[in-house]
């Protein structure tokens, strides 16, 4: 008797915890209501902002593994090469981004406009092959001139050994998508809206 | 008198050839060399006061760490400053230019001019010469003199380091890295005179002779003052 009114006593404990109200904690914080507020992002042309010796890469594809990775973070995105009235794109004018500066970045009709910066990839053969890459990225709100949003990804792809050295055509773009894929994960994913 | 034929008679034709020798190497003088050989004589040391004065802005020294939350060892700014500062007078004035430190200069207009541009170190060091940068060397060549400025700029990337994992094969290389870039720019014609820039994937200490024979590299293509003006 007394087994099983501790046993029953253990179930309602358990389920008392898995209840809502016991989860309330562990619940996932809400999205920031700035990125709630987000009905459109502009991507606009990737740029190169590396150093030194340049391996080819389309900068093109980066833009396209940007655009995916938004739209699976339910984001409705469109892309555009109109970079406004600010001139030449240089990285320090993303670091340091004045509002005037941002009121002029991108599509008069756009609100949310996101820079994707390249600042590093490479390829290198070892014993086997390796792959780095580092890219940055800026949201900014037109309206108020603002950075919503910015951050650095890094990606690394290798393989050791022989079938590694035959792989190493493949590391550079590997490596580019872990590091699109690992800077937006700052960026929360929003609520599906339905349809 | 019947005049010697000299094809007949060897001794005339290796008279002649030594008197010819002797006329060519007297018309081989330097004044009749092109220019690139000329050059092999030392130039003449201009005087102290013609040398064109170049103004040392105070190197930008940065680091990015690419991880976040990641250890870092950080970096020594004032031992990067002070050696990049004492690279820069030494090869300067082996090239006859007179290095000047922006303090020692009296103007306030100069050396308010010199806080516009210190912003700017990053973008000037490659060669970049935006609107706000014209704006500040159109004042500087209001002022009396000629100088030029000397811009210097080293980003250290602090990034993964290389790994291995036995048990799939997969491997990684380091992602850290070193760029220095400095470039001489006149400020009259708002133009760079000379640029020049190491990468390098790795993070030096200013203490290691690599990186100071990086340095010393840099310099090997400087311009030398006679042929700026």
């Amino acid at each position: 008797m007394i087994k099983a009114v501790s046993r029953i006593s253990l179930c309602l404990v358990i389920l008392l915890a898995l209840s809502p109200s016991g989860l309330a904690k562990h619940a996932k914080q809400p999205p920031d209501p700035r990125f709630l507020a987000i009905d459109q992002i502009v991507v606009l042309p990737p740029l190169d902002v590396r150093s030194g010796k340049k391996d080819n890469v389309n900068l093109e594809s980066l833009r396209k593994s940007a655009v995916g990775q938004l739209k699976a973070r339910n984001y409705v995105v469109r892309t555009s090469d109109d970079t406004g009235n600010v001139g030449e794109i240089a990285e320090e004018d993303l670091k340091d981004a004045k509002p005037d500066w941002i009121r002029k970045l991108g599509p008069s009709d756009s609100r949310w406009v996101m820079v994707i910066g390249l600042g590093e990839a490479h390829a290198q053969m070892t014993f086997g092959s390796t792959g780095n890459a580092e890219v940055i990225g800026y949201l900014f709100d037109r309206q108020s001139g603002t950075v919503l949003w910015n951050g650095t990804g890094v990606g690394q792809a290798g393989q050791g050994g022989l079938a590694g050295m035959a792989m190493k055509g493949m590391m550079k773009g590997m490596a580019l998508d872990s590091a699109v894929a690992n800077l937006l994960t700052g960026i929360p994913k929003l609520p599906k809206k339905s349809r | 008198m019947p005049v010697p034929d000299l094809q007949f008679r060897p001794w005339a034709r290796s008279h002649i050839a030594r008197r010819l020798a002797v006329a060519a190497l007297a018309c081989l003088s330097p004044s009749l060399f092109p220019s690139s050989l000329a050059a092999q004589e030392p130039a003449a040391t201009p005087p102290q006061g013609l040398r064109p004065r170049v103004i040392l802005l105070a190197p930008q020294v940065s680091l990015d760490v690419l991880q976040p939350n990641s250890k870092t060892q950080g970096i020594d700014n004032a031992a990067f400053e002070q050696l990049l500062t004492e690279t820069a007078r030494t090869h300067l004035q082996a090239q006859n230019f007179t290095p000047v430190d922006p303090a020692s200069l009296q103007s306030p207009i100069v050396a308010d001019s010199l806080s516009q541009l210190e912003p700017l170190r990053s973008r000037l060091a490659r060669g970049l010469v935006n609107d706000d940068a014209r704006t500040a060397f159109a004042r500087l060549a209001a002022q009396p003199g000629d100088d030029l400025i000397l811009v210097q700029f080293v980003h250290f990337k602090e990034g993964p380091g290389g790994s291995w994992d036995p048990n799939t094969g997969a491997i990684t290389s380091q992602m850290s890295s070193t760029l220095i870039q400095i470039a001489l720019i006149s400020p009259r014609s708002a133009a760079v005179l000379w640029k020049s820039e190491e990468f390098e994937r790795k993070v030096y200490r200013a203490n290691d002779a690599k990186f100071v024979r990086m340095l010393d590299q840099l310099y090997a293509t400087l311009v030398g003052a006679g042929e700026i003006r």
